[in-house]
């Protein structure tokens, strides 16, 4: 019994250690249309996601957290609103920049889809690479989030989770 | 410390290899600035054959520590097709590399070429 709960102990504190150790692996979510790479095993949780003008549409994210680096890849379904592309995708960049300094935002295409990709300095010391793209009434909005402190030093991991973003049956 | 400039001279037996062709991409390289070049060395981390993109993790020393970059390479077929595989690279191989970096300053960039500072680790 005792050497039981010494291995339970033994587990739990090695845990966090394992998680951190973990490699990258390729994730795949057919039914919302999107691949990416997590270093952890991601949770996928439903929430709300709010427009600037604050019209609130329901939401998926998946998100993984490692090392002090959020990943997340939020899908908020704007097909009941009258959004197209380019304003859906404008509207949400207004959204995130408000949280900071948006210090490069470039047009990018991932399979056969544009989109934008933005660096945010946020005003909490946190640094976040993004992902911004809109497509069948879906918007798709990717942040890896490495915080403070010293952000940077863990911006190689932010970007080569905005690098791993694919679309399925493009 | 990152270097801006090649180990020129370090090894007559360097060899430097070019996997890193946007041919067929799965994405434009928006983020990365292409039209700068630029050079860091450092010890292997791991060498991930992966889709759409595999990844070279190189751990590049600076006061205090090293600093973790990801280069982006082509995908695991491409690089494939050149002849190299998960063992080319192995953990604690020193190396060049030069890079096309990422415009935000990020500790990455789209890989341009490798080359070995211990030897051969294969032939090509």
């Amino acid at each position: 019994m005792t050497r039981l709960v010494l291995l339970v102990l033994a587990a739990l504190i090695a845990a966090p250690v394992t998680a951190a150790a973990q490699s990258w692996r390729a994730y795949s979510y057919p039914e919302a249309g999107f691949g990416v790479h997590f270093p952890a095993e991601p949770t996928v949780s439903n929430g709300a996601y709010r427009t600037s003008a604050g019209v609130s549409v329901p939401a998926v994210t998946y998100a993984a957290s490692v090392d002090n680096v959020a990943y997340a890849v939020t899908i908020a379904d704007l097909s009941k609103t009258d959004m197209a592309e380019e304003a859906a995708i404008n509207d949400a960049v207004k959204t995130l920049g408000q949280a900071g300094k948006i210090t490069v935002d470039v047009e990018e295409r991932v399979n056969r889809h544009y989109g934008r990709q933005l660096s945010l300095e946020r005003k909490d010391g946190s640094r976040s690479t993004l992902a911004v793209f809109f497509i069948s009434g879906k918007l798709y909005v990717l942040d890896g989030k490495a915080l403070p402190p010293d952000p940077v030093a863990r911006s190689n991991r932010t970007s080569r989770f905005q690098q791993s973003l694919s679309f399925i049956n493009p | 410390m990152r270097w801006r400039s090649p180990l020129l001279g370090l090894s007559a037996a360097a060899l430097a290899l070019i996997a890193a062709s946007p041919g067929a991409a799965h994405h434009s390289y928006s983020m990365f600035d292409r039209g700068r070049t630029e050079t860091l060395s450092g010890t292997i981390k791991s060498f991930d054959l992966i889709n759409p993109h595999s990844w070279l993790e190189v751990a590049v020393p600076r006061a205090g520590g090293a600093t973790e970059w990801s280069l982006e390479m082509g995908g695991a077929g491409q690089i494939t097709r050149r002849g190299w595989n998960q063992e080319t690279f192995k953990p604690g191989d020193r190396v060049t590399v030069t890079y096309h970096p990422l415009r935000d300053g990020s500790n990455g960039g789209q890989f341009v070429t490798v080359t070995t500072l211990n030897g051969l680790p294969f032939t090509g």
